[in-house]
C-alpha cells in the first residue's frame, strides 16, 4: 500500500472500517494516518456517529391512492380526486366513504386537499329578476280594470254579431229600380214589394214620338188634363201630381234610378209611375232628378218614415262605436288593429274594415 | 313563476355576465314557455324553462362570437392578482374561468340542485358526460382555490 496518499486514502479507510484489509495493509494505513493527523482526526470524528438503522415498513409512500386510476367513460381519473368529488356530489358508496375517511385521517397533503374539495360547492347568490310582472301571461281574473275592458270587448262583439245580420237584412230589402237604357220615350215604372227583381217596365201605351230635350231634371207637371204647377216659379213643389194610382212626370233622356230602402213597406197594390220626356224651359234647379222624383214617389206611396233612414245612419254609428271599442281594446292589449273607413261625398260612412289578430271584418254600409 | 324567474335569471347572468342580455334571455324564455304551455306539464315546466333559457343563451353566445370574430378569447390562466376575502367570491371568480359547458353543469348542479339526468335534459348531454364535466369542474375549482390559498 505504498501508494496511499491524500487522494485515495478514503477507499482504503472504508475497507479498513469494514475489516477487509490485511494486517500489513492496515499497518500501512495507520502509518499514513500517523503522518497526516488532520485526516486521522476526521476519521475519528466520523467514527463517533452512530448510523441509524433503517427500519423496513415505516417509510411508505402515503399517496398511493393518487397513483390509482379510475376509468370512467373512457377517461382516466385520479382515484383520490374521484372519491372526493363523489363524496361532495353524494354519489360515494359507504365503502368509498370509509376509504376516503381513512385516507384523510392521516395528516398530510391528501387531507388538506380533501378539505379543499369540500369547499368547492357554490352557494347561490341572492340575485333576483327585476321584471317579473312582464313575464306573466295576461290574466283577466285578478284585474278589475281588465275585466271592464273585456266586458267592453264582449259588448262590442255582441254588437257586431247582432248588427251584421240586421244590416244585411236591411240591405237585402233594398230594391233598385232603374231603366236599362236611357229613356227616350214615355215610360211607366211599376213598383211592387212582391217582386225581388228590378221593377222597371216600359209601357208602350205611353210611348211618344216627341224628341227629347237635354235637361237632366224632371219637373212636376200636369198632363192629360191634370193640374200642373207653374215650372217657372221658384221653390216649386217638386212632386208629381197624383191622379188616382197614376203619376205622370216629364223627364229628360237619362237613366232613371231609384233606391227603395224598405220595399216591405210599399203598398201591396202595385203603383205605376208614368214618365215621359219634356222640354225643360226653366232653370234646372227647379227640377228634380229622375231618381229623386222616383224615390220621393215611392216613399210617399209606401209611407216610408224618414226615421227609417236615420236608423241606417244609426247602424253606421254603431259600427263606428264597435270600431272604437276594438281599437281601444287592441291598444290596451298591444295587438295591432287596422281600421279602414270609406265615406261618400256627403260624409256618410259607406264602408268599414276592421282587421285585428283576432278578428277581421269588412262591411259595406 | 317568481321563483323560476330568479333562478333562470341567476343562471343566465352567471354565465354571460351581462344583466341586460340576461334579462332579454329570461324574457324570451318565458315567451317561448307560454307558447308551449299547453304541452308542458307543471312538473316539467322548470326543467323545460331552463332548457329553453340554456339554448337561448347558447344561441346568443354563438351569435356574439360570430360578431366578435377573431377577437381574442378570455384567458383561462390561474393568475391571481386580485385579493379575495370571501371563499364564495373566489369560487364565483373561478367559475368564470371554467369552460362554458363545465360552468353550465356546475351552476345547474349547485344553484338549482338538478340531478345528472335533469342537467342532461337541459344541456343535451348524457348522464355520464354530465358527471365527467362536473368532476373536471370540481377539480379545477379545488386547484384554483388551493393555489390562491398558497399565495395568501
Amino acid at each position: 500500500m505504498a501508494n496511499i496518499n491524500r487522494h485515495n486514502y478514503r477507499t482504503t479507510l472504508i475497507d479498513f472500517s469494514e475489516g477487509r484489509l490485511s494486517e500489513r495493509e492496515a499497518d500501512e494505513l495507520l502509518a499514513f494516518m500517523e503522518e497526516n493527523h488532520d485526516l486521522l482526526d476526521e476519521y475519528l470524528s466520523m467514527s463517533n456517529v452512530d448510523m441509524p438503522i433503517l427500519s423496513q415498513g415505516k417509510d411508505v409512500f402515503t399517496e398511493k391512492v393518487r397513483l390509482k386510476k379510475v376509468v370512467f367513460v373512457g377517461e382516466e381519473f385520479d382515484e383520490f380526486s374521484w372519491l372526493c368529488v363523489a363524496r361532495l356530489e353524494g354519489d360515494a358508496s359507504n365503502s368509498e366513504l370509509s376509504e376516503l375517511k381513512r385516507i384523510c385521517e392521516k395528516p398530510g397533503e391528501l387531507s388538506t386537499e380533501a378539505a379543499l374539495f369540500e369547499r368547492v360547492k357554490l352557494l347561490p347568490e341572492n340575485i333576483s329578476y327585476p321584471y317579473k310582472k312582464s313575464l306573466k301571461r295576461f290574466d283577466i281574473v285578478g284585474n278589475q280594470h281588465l275585466r271592464w275592458y273585456y266586458a267592453a270587448a264582449s259588448v262590442a262583439a255582441v254588437l257586431l254579431i247582432f248588427t251584421i245580420p240586421v244590416w244585411r237584412d236591411h240591405q237585402q230589402q233594398r230594391v233598385i229600380a232603374s231603366a236599362s237604357a236611357p229613356i227616350e220615350q214615355n215610360l211607366a215604372i211599376k213598383l211592387s214589394s212582391k217582386s225581388s227583381s228590378t221593377e222597371v217596365h216600359v209601357d208602350n201605351r205611353f210611348a211618344s214620338n216627341r224628341s227629347q230635350s237635354g235637361a237632366l231634371k224632371i219637373r212636376s207637371t200636369r198632363a192629360n188634363g191634370l193640374k200642373m204647377a207653374e215650372a217657372s216659379q221658384p221653390n216649386l213643389e217638386r212632386k208629381a201630381v197624383v191622379r188616382s194610382d197614376i203619376e205622370v212626370a216629364e223627364l229628360s233622356p237619362i237613366t232613371p234610378k231609384v233606391v227603395i230602402n224598405n220595399p216591405s213597406l210599399l203598398a201591396t197594390t202595385p203603383r205605376v209611375i208614368k214618365i215621359r220626356p219634356i222640354e225643360v224651359k226653366s232653370t234646372p234647379a227647379n227640377y228634380q232628378t229622375v231618381g229623386e222624383f222616383l224615390a220621393e214617389k215611392v216613399s210617399n206611396a209606401a209611407g216610408i218614415d224618414q226615421k227609417q233612414v236615420k236608423k241606417a245612419v244609426g247602424k253606421a254609428r254603431a259600427w263606428e262605436y264597435a270600431q272604437a271599442s276594438i281599437s281601444g281594446i287592441a291598444r290596451i292589449f298591444g295587438f295591432p288593429v287596422k281600421v279602414d273607413k270609406q265615406y261618400d261625398a256627403e260624409g256618410n260612412l259607406k264602408k268599414i274594415s276592421i282587421d285585428t289578430k283576432l278578428l277581421a271584418i269588412s262591411k259595406t254600409l | 313563476m317568481d321563483l323560476y324567474a330568479d333562478n333562470v335569471y341567476r343562471f343566465i347572468l352567471k354565465n354571460i355576465k351581462d344583466e341586460d342580455k340576461a334579462k332579454d334571455v329570461v324574457q324570451d324564455s318565458f315567451e317561448k314557455l307560454w307558447v308551449k304551455v299547453g304541452e308542458v306539464s307543471f312538473e316539467k315546466s322548470k326543467p323545460y324553462l331552463f332548457s329553453i333559457a340554456y339554448h337561448t343563451m347558447i344561441d346568443l353566445i354563438r351569435k356574439e362570437k360570430r360578431l366578435v370574430g377573431m377577437e381574442a378569447a378570455p384567458s383561462e390562466d390561474m393568475s391571481h392578482s386580485e385579493h379575495y376575502s370571501d371563499i364564495n367570491e373566489l369560487l364565483h371568480r373561478a367559475v368564470q374561468q371554467l369552460p362554458e359547458i363545465q360552468r353550465n353543469v356546475i351552476l345547474l348542479r349547485d344553484y338549482e340542485g338538478y340531478s345528472y339526468e335533469e342537467i342532461g335534459e337541459i344541456t343535451g348531454l348524457n348522464e355520464s358526460q354530465v358527471k365527467v364535466y362536473i368532476y373536471r369542474a370540481r377539480v379545477f375549482l379545488k386547484t384554483y382555490i388551493g393555489s390562491l390559498e398558497m399565495v395568501i
